[in-house]
Parts: C-alpha cells; sequence; structure tokens
C-alpha cells in the first residue's frame, strides 16, 4: 500500500513539471507506466525502467490534464543579478520625446472633433503610441501610456499624476498638441522591471 | 488563491480608495478656478497614501483630470505595455454639477 502511495506521489510531482513544459504525451505515458511498475515492486521514479515496462504490457488510456485557471503557474525567470539597466539601455526621453512628438503631428493634422469617433481615436492613438516605444530599444521596461483628446471650448482643465516608484530607474514624459479646435495631451511612463 | 490575493491587482478595493478620496475632496464643492491645483494635488496624494497602506508589492501610478462642464467634450484612453498576469489599472469617472473628474490608478508589480 505504501509503495503505491509513493508511486502516485511522485507520478503525480513528474506530471506537473512536465506540465509547465507542455508535453503533453510525456503526461499519459508516465500515468500508464506507474500502473504497471507497482506490481513489479518500484517506486516509479526510473522512467527508464518504466518505459521498458511499458512496452511489455501496453495499455491504453487516454488521461487529459486540462489546464485550469487556478492552477496557473507564474513563469519564473532566472536570476540576471541585474539591478539597474545598463548603459546602452538608459531610457533616452529627448529621442522619445521626439519619436512621440512626430507621431502626434501627424496624426492631429486634419482632425476634427467628432463625439462618436473620438473614443477610438483615443484608444487607437494610445495604441499606435505604445507600439512605437516598443521598437525602441528599451528592454525590462513597462510601459502606460495614456492619451487625453478634447475639444477647446473655453472650458478650464487640469491633469495631474503623481507615482510611487523608484526616482532613479523610472521616468515619464508629457506631451502636448493644440490645433485651434482639439487638443492632444499624452503622458508616457517608463517603469524598470527588475 | 490566497497567493494570487496578494501579488495581482484587486480592482474592486482600488475602485472604494479611489471613490472615497474623491468625495472627501471635492464631494460637495462647485468648480474654484483658485481651488483646482489643490483639490487635484490632494485627491493623488491620498490615494496614493492609502495604496501605500494596503501594503503590496506593486509601484503605482495615479493620474487625475478635472474638467469644467462647459459641454466641452473629453476622451481619454491608455495603453500598457506589462505583465497582464500580475499588473492592473482602474479607472473612476465621477461627476457633480460643475465639473467631471477623471481619476487613473495603474499597478505595476515589483
Amino acid at each position: 500500500m505504501t509503495d503505491l502511495n509513493i508511486a502516485i506521489e511522485n507520478s503525480s510531482a513528474d506530471v506537473r513539471s512536465s506540465e509547465t513544459h507542455g508535453y503533453k504525451s510525456r503526461n499519459t505515458l508516465q500515468r500508464n507506466s506507474i500502473l504497471i511498475s507497482n506490481t513489479g515492486g518500484n517506486t516509479g521514479t526510473n522512467t527508464s525502467r518504466n518505459f521498458a515496462a511499458l512496452q511489455q504490457h501496453r495499455q491504453s488510456s487516454s488521461n487529459s490534464f486540462s489546464r485550469s485557471v487556478h492552477e496557473r503557474r507564474f513563469i519564473r525567470y532566472e536570476n540576471t543579478y541585474r539591478m539597474e539597466p545598463d548603459d546602452e539601455h538608459k531610457v533616452d526621453l529627448v529621442r522619445i520625446r521626439h519619436v512621440t512628438t512626430s507621431v502626434i503631428e501627424t496624426v492631429i493634422a486634419g482632425y476634427k472633433y467628432d463625439a462618436n469617433q473620438a473614443q477610438q481615436f483615443a484608444v487607437a492613438l494610445a495604441d499606435l503610441i505604445r507600439n512605437q516605444m516598443k521598437q525602441l530599444p528599451f528592454p525590462r521596461y513597462k510601459i502606460v501610456t495614456q492619451v487625453c483628446i478634447g475639444e477647446k471650448k473655453g472650458q478650464d482643465l487640469r491633469i495631474t499624476s503623481r507615482c510611487i516608484w523608484s526616482r532613479k530607474q523610472d521616468c515619464h514624459i508629457t506631451i502636448t498638441k493644440e490645433t485651434p479646435d482639439v487638443y492632444v495631451t499624452v503622458t508616457i511612463f517608463f517603469i524598470y522591471t527588475e | 488563491m490566497d497567493d494570487t490575493n496578494e501579488t495581482s491587482f484587486v480592482v474592486d478595493e482600488v475602485s472604494n480608495v479611489i471613490k472615497e478620496s474623491i468625495e472627501a475632496t471635492i464631494g460637495s464643492q462647485s468648480y474654484q478656478q483658485a481651488k483646482i491645483n489643490t483639490w487635484t494635488s490632494n485627491i493623488v496624494e491620498a490615494i496614493l497614501n492609502s495604496l501605500t497602506k494596503l501594503n503590496k508589492p506593486f509601484k503605482y501610478i495615479v493620474s487625475c483630470v478635472i474638467m469644467q462642464k462647459n459641454g466641452a467634450g473629453l476622451h481619454t484612453a491608455s495603453s500598457c505595455f506589462w505583465d497582464n498576469t500580475t499588473d492592473g489599472s482602474c479607472t473612476v469617472r465621477w461627476e457633480n454639477k460643475s465639473m467631471y473628474a477623471i481619476v487613473s490608478v495603474f499597478g505595476l508589480s515589483i
């Protein structure tokens, strides 16, 4: 009885580790081999002997492990021992400002504010700027882009933001462009991920 | 399940924090150009303080837009490049008779 318990424990451990690597077929093989090896008194940890046993007694059983949300594993990256961006990958605000300003100016050039379309326009502009930022060589940075579009009707508006982050590694940039009847404010935050 | 609660962004909790801060600062006020500076700063500070008290391993970005009601239209959008499993955002729209407020909080896990 104890042999059986140990065998099943070991098999479940193997199943989980191989599941993260996505080898589904291996899962089924191992389970079959566990069932057989118990009769021979093995504890099921030696896979080569299990494969041999499998070839002698071929059982067919299908087991599928569907990955449910609760079992989803967080990916753990290996340690790179890097605490800060290295010199080539430090965020270059001048370049970012240049790129973003040109994007906004081309987009807003003939734009007329339309209440029905403005929502999609804002989202599309935010996506466009975020994709441009991804092209730039700043690895390990998370990017948050915020776009504010409004029509000018003599109203007052104030936009504030405040952050809790690391002053050395993280930064932000804000750009505002106007036409006679529309204004656009874009704020981009760069957050370093260790 | 307990594990996910501590290391991922919980939208409801943050949404409540934001609403309380807005109500406390500008709940019963009408738009005044002289005070708008202090209002936005206070809202953002109050939210940040409450968020840090939650004691979660996150970096926060809080952004607040206050606009006078004038018949003008306003749209905000945001696009983020982050880790979907652990990071999140929450945006709250609030209005009274004389102004609109839009507050966004982004939480990025360390």
